[in-house]
């Protein structure tokens, strides 16, 4: 057995691979994968040939996989490669092999500035620091604020048994449940804001603009986010391309402004009647309640019912402010670099790592 | 250092690590049970640290590290004159 970086030729394989792992793959569910793994490790604008994804292969047979997403980012003005590891598994017949570890070391020791992982495992968890890394708790906690509680329980149920019918004949219920939350669910804060739609390049420009309050920050450029924003647009317009994840809503991109200058950019999927889902909620810590009102006032328009996104330390005193709801997401969010600077950025609050960052989809 | 002496270095790290020393050189750690993930990962890192070795990417094959012996093998490779 071996360890090579994943080849165009690969992909089909690796999406069996990976459907093979899952209890119940969907129908359709490999070529979609197998789609998706060209799309965004070989033809991504960013896909890195220094630090490629890997398989590990039996022969002709490929047995393992660790997807590899590169980032460019800066610290203080200097220019760095973050690597963002994803998909780790390995065949069932050679579970027992330690084949993982094996991917996971090679690639951490790749020539990238800082590895990074989203969602990992209490499994890799122990790997990874065992490895010299870290992990950045706080990134782990998910924040919840409910508009609708009644109305989002009702979607998620009538999604879980696959009926639509279900959910039109419950939604009068719903509602009728959720009117005596709503005083307690209402919108409290005071921000006077505007919300502007942007496109890629102005939302390159805002984050811009808006990073310079994190030492270590994302250096997009409008032509990566333009091809991301269409990837997050595909996937909502598709059948769920992971088991695990449920239909994306509409991708919303905007710029935040208060008392006439940039508060605050923010990149979301509105789903009607389910999930308002954030994947970048940027603005220095002091605009994050103008910002986190501006998402707010977008899921009401877009009939969400609820609020989720990703814990991150510039946003912490602002949904404190507005009682959001903290729960642990489960996915940990690993840091590992020989530069010690950098691997604690995340952990001290001075990175700007968002879901863009790491694993988007 | 000769093989003899990696090997006993070696018996010990995997005494430590794995809580196991195998009774003969060429005992199969994965097959036998005591080589999962968790345990290569604490076997790597120790014997990098014991030998002040690094381990290359296209050295990281697990047929390497199935055996005592051919452990001692990888890791006089690295420790061999050039």
């Amino acid at each position: 057995m071996s360890i090579r970086p994943l080849e165009r030729e690969d992909v089909g394989a690796v999406a069996r691979l990976h459907a093979e792992a899952q209890p119940q793959p969907a129908p359709g569910a490999t070529d979609r994968l197998a789609s998706f793994f060209e799309r965004t490790l070989v033809d991504s604008p960013w896909a890195d040939g220094e630090v490629p994804s890997l398989v590990a292969t039996d022969g002709d047979s490929i047995v393992g996989f660790l997807g590899s997403y590169v980032r460019h980012m800066e610290l203080e003005g200097r220019p760095v490669r973050l690597a963002c590891s994803a998909h780790l598994l390995t065949a069932r017949e050679v579970r027992n092999q330690a084949l993982g570890a094996l991917l996971l070391r090679a690639y951490l020791a790749g020539p990238q500035d800082v590895t990074i992982t989203d969602g990992a495992t209490r499994e890799v968890q122990l790997m990874w620091e065992r490895f010299g890394g870290s992990t950045a708790h706080l990134q782990g906690l998910v924040w919840v604020e409910p508009i609708r509680p009644a109305a989002l329980g009702v979607h998620r149920l009538a999604h879980r048994v696959g009926s639509r019918a279900l959910e039109t004949a419950l939604t009068p219920v719903a509602a009728a449940l959720d009117v005596p939350a709503r005083p307690i669910l209402r919108e409290r804060s005071p921000a006077v804001f505007e919300v502007h739609p942007a496109d890629a390049a102005a939302f390159t420009a805002a984050v811009g603009e808006l990073a310079q309050a994190f030492a270590l920050r994302p250096a997009y450029d409008a032509a990566y986010l333009e091809w991301l924003f269409g990837q997050l647009r595909r996937l909502a317009a598709e059948a769920p391309v992971f088991p695990d994840r449920v239909t994306r809503g509409t991708l919303e991109v905007g710029v935040v402004s208060a008392s006439g200058r940039t508060a605050g950019a923010f990149v979301c999927q509105i789903r009607r009647r389910g999930a308002c889902r954030v994947l970048a909620a940027i603005s220095a810590e002091a605009d994050a309640p103008a910002l986190l009102a501006a998402i707010r006032a977008r899921a009401e328009a877009g009939r969400a019912a609820a609020i989720f996104g990703r814990v991150e330390p510039h946003l912490l005193p602002a949904l404190w402010e507005r009682r959001t709801l903290l729960r642990y997401g489960g996915g940990r969010m690993l840091v590992r670099s020989t530069d010690k600077e950098l691997e604690r950025a995340p952990a001290l609050g001075r990175a700007l790592l968002t879901r863009l960052d790491g694993e988007w989809w | 250092m000769t093989r003899e002496e990696t090997s006993e270095r070696l018996r010990d790290i995997l005494a430590r690590t794995l809580g196991t020393s195998p009774p003969d050189p060429e005992t199969d750690l994965v097959a036998s049970g005591a080589l999962d993930s968790l345990a290569l990962v604490e076997l790597l890192v120790a014997v990098e640290q014991e030998f002040s070795i690094m381990f290359a990417p296209d050295e990281l094959e697990i047929e390497r590290f199935r055996s005592l012996a051919a452990l001692a093998e990888l890791v006089d490779s690295h420790e061999a004159p050039t």
